[in-house]
């Protein structure tokens, strides 16, 4: 007899899909307000990046030369190189407050705008950097998307300009949610796995509120998802222009957007050859000169990055030292914390234990994948097959071999950890990390389910697959905790924190 | 019967999560109504110097004036560690002359997640607005060797508003406690309501008032119908 529940399922998938992103779409927006001006991971440079760019070519105002500027303080934006306009306004918006201790708020008024507002939204204030060398990030095309809508939207306040440019960072985060789901359902989930899937990835917290800040961090989240999605596309489907195209689109603009994109090659490369590798044995010997010269074109994209961004500065002699300073529980602690957005502004020693309950699970997820792959337990039909796995893997541990190589370059020429390995580093493997410990959690279970008492328990439930529904039950469940956790840090963590 | 057993492992399963995600949101939401409650943003607290110390067993006295109606809490800021287990920091909210007590308790850390800030909270008072009250506060211990507890201050351009220590007879001239009222209203809708006034602050049209209001009223009902629709389905 058929599942009745999956009957009715299968025919309101793309209703649940747009419920998901109507979800996200209105979590974004509400935290996009939430979040005052300003105050999101390096919010203010990336500001200034963009307005940066959108200023007039020929700058007809005087430049103030950096040795007459007075002592420069990143934290206080007042003093500091960005436009005229961002310095006016964190002062207008008590910025330095807000940003000075934990326990102080802007001064509120008692209406629905601000004291200072009014003098705002006079728009008064020039959009320029008038100091020599302002603070600004250079190359992102994420920036210069920024600042066509500055420059369209000119006339308005920066309130307005910079809360649009926010709720351009959540449309953004709209396209990792639907490149989750279309990868989840090709790597060979079920539709209703898949959303359930997409829903988890949708209300994780740090990509819940990434996805509200202005910084290029939210246009390479969607370009890694686009590669994964175009990737497991050419394992499943083969190579064709199409997909091929759309793998070097993302790794083209990822590298456009920010450096870690170029971390793509790697995989990008494998991918290619172990696509190729059939044809190519069959291959005409103008076919196989044509793969060599894709492979070597590769090759020395990674070789000419490598050299771009490796002086000689760099020992290798400082591996020793990086490893030692680096590989500590402490620094893998807080890069888990901040991935999963533990905000730790409040007092709650259950929150405290979140990131514990989560490398719970990952360890499960690892001895389910020890169970995959290196023995001859079958995999079930509910799971995806190993091709994707290995390529998900392999873009995992590219990431991960990028950011600390980029962190250990920084070392070997500064001697500390300036860099640093902060979780959100990682985000752009959100896609490909949640749908590797599902399958991970899977395999454990369909192993769990030959122990002596799981086998009692499906001996009463009379055949019914028991390893199928644990995996069912976990999804679900981890479901409900990650929306909870979400909604947690919303209300009383974030409001909490800037408004009461 | 196999599809019987099937269905009723199914909708077993499924209350065992509606239960579960019930109870979560409670709680989560139970917290967050706890919390409404409306520090008075017009004073930032600073941790000032110099700092008045006090030692165990002593007293001192700061004269307070409540700007609103409803005063629930009063928020200090002490130097790190605080009080230490077993010790404790009684404050008395007393009329302007320090004679009449109308609110006594215990300082707590706060919820936020700062080492500095301490929290004295009684039942409201209702008629607060523009009072002047007087805060007692007494560090009782029972170690000997209690070290003083650092109260950091702020500056005070009223000599009566200056911080005393009544035990030592020490008056801290031209500072005052860095101290700082909180208030309620008497309705959870004025909570709303103030809030989102707080939040409409500094925000385009887009993202004020009824925008507000709507948008996170939309992404509250659809997130919550969304997680049960998965549960179910």
């Amino acid at each position: 007899m058929k599942n009745i529940s999956s009957i009715g399922f299968s025919k309101i998938p793309r209703c649940i899909l747009a419920l998901i992103l109507a979800v996200f779409f209105l979590k974004g927006v509400f935290l996009v307000s939430a979040f005052p001006i300003f105050a999101g991971q390096d919010e203010s440079r990336h500001y200034n990046s963009i307005q940066y760019l959108s200023e007039p070519k020929i700058k007809n105002w005087t430049i103030i030369p950096f040795k007459q500027l007075s002592k420069q303080e990143k934290d206080n934006i007042e003093t500091y190189r960005y436009s005229d306009e961002i310095k006016q306004t964190s002062l207008a918006t008590n910025t330095d407050i807000l940003r000075g201790e934990e326990f102080n708020t802007i001064i509120f008024s008692n209406a629905y705008s601000g004291a200072n507002e009014n003098q705002i939204n006079a728009h008064q204030w020039d959009p320029y950097n008038k100091n020599q060398y302002p603070d600004v990030v250079s190359g992102s095309i994420y920036h210069k998307i920024g600042s066509l809508f500055e420059k369209i939207f000119s006339n308005q306040s920066i309130l307005f300009r910079f809360y649009t440019i926010r709720i351009l960072s959540v449309f953004l985060g709209l396209s990792v949610i639907i490149l989750a789901y279309l990868t989840a359902i090709n790597v060979g989930f079920s539709t209703k796995n898949s959303l359930i899937l997409t829903a988890i990835i949708s209300f994780q917290p740090k990509l819940t509120t990434y996805f509200t800040n202005i910084n290029y961090d939210v246009l390479l989240i969607p370009l890694f998802a686009l590669f994964t999605y175009a990737g497991i596309l050419i394992l499943k489907k083969g190579i064709s222009w199409k997909r091929l195209s759309l793998l070097f689109f993302s790794i083209i603009i990822a590298i456009s957007t920010k450096k870690t994109g170029a971390i793509l090659l790697v995989p990008a490369a494998a991918l290619i050859i172990s696509a190729f590798w059939p044809r190519f044995k069959k291959a005409t010997r103008n076919i196989q000169y044509g793969f060599y010269i894709i492979t070597s074109i590769l090759g020395l994209s990674i070789l000419f990055f490598l050299s771009k961004n490796i002086t000689s500065n760099v020992t290798l002699s400082s591996i020793g030292d990086y490893l030692d300073k680096s590989l500590s529980i402490g620094r893998f602690a807080l890069s888990s914390r901040t991935y999963w957005g533990s905000l730790s502004w409040v007092d709650n020693p259950v929150l405290d234990q979140i990131t514990n309950i989560i490398w719970f699970m990952q360890t499960l997820a690892v001895a389910g994948f020890g169970i995959f792959f290196f023995s001859n337990f079958p995999k079930p039909s509910y799971l995806p097959e190993k091709k994707y796995i290995i390529f998900l893997i392999g873009i995992v541990i590219s990431l991960q071999l990028g950011i600390r190589t980029a962190d250990w370059i920084v070392f070997s020429q500064t001697g500390s950890l300036d860099l640093g390995t902060p979780g959100r580093y990682f985000l752009p493997n959100i896609v490909a990390h949640i749908i590797l410990v599902f399958t991970g959690l899977g395999m454990f279970f369909e192993w769990l389910k030959t122990s002596k008492f799981i086998k009692a328990l499906d001996s009463r439930l009379r055949g019914n697959d028991i390893g199928e529904k644990l995996f069912d039950f976990s999804l679900k469940i981890s479901l409900i905790l990650m929306m909870s956790l979400t909604m947690y840090i919303i209300f009383n963590e974030i409001v909490f924190r800037y408004y009461l | 019967m196999k599809g019987f057993t099937i269905k009723i492992s199914n909708i077993s399963a499924n209350k065992i999560l509606l239960v579960i995600f019930a109870v979560l949101m409670v709680t989560i939401f139970a917290r967050f109504f706890s919390l409404l409650y409306f520090p008075d943003s017009s004073k930032p607290l600073e941790k000032g110097d110099p700092m008045i110390n006090l030692d165990a067993k002593e007293t001192m006295v700061q004269k307070f004036v409540a700007n609103r109606e409803n005063l629930s809490k009063i928020e200090f800021l002490l130097r790190t560690p605080g009080p230490k287990p077993g010790d404790k920091v009684k404050v008395q909210v007393t009329d302007e002359n320090c004679n009449k007590i109308i609110r006594t308790g215990n300082l707590e850390p706060s919820f936020l997640a700062s080492s500095n800030l301490y929290v004295l909270s009684f039942a409201k008072i209702s008629d607060s607005q523009n009072k002047t009250y007087c805060l007692k506060a007494t560090f009782e211990t029972q170690k000997s060797a209690a070290k003083a507890l650092p109260f950091f201050t702020t500056t005070s351009s009223d000599p009566s508003f200056d911080v005393i220590n009544i035990t030592t007879n020490e008056q801290l001239t031209g500072r005052s406690l860095s101290v700082r009222g909180v208030y309620e209203n008497n309705h959870w809708l004025q909570d709303f309501s103030e809030l989102n006034q707080r939040m409409s602050q500094y925000k385009p049209w887009f993202l004020k008032h009824y925008f507000l209001g709507t948008i996170v009223t939309l992404f509250l009902v659809l997130s919550i119908s969304l997680v049960v629709i998965l549960i179910v389905l």
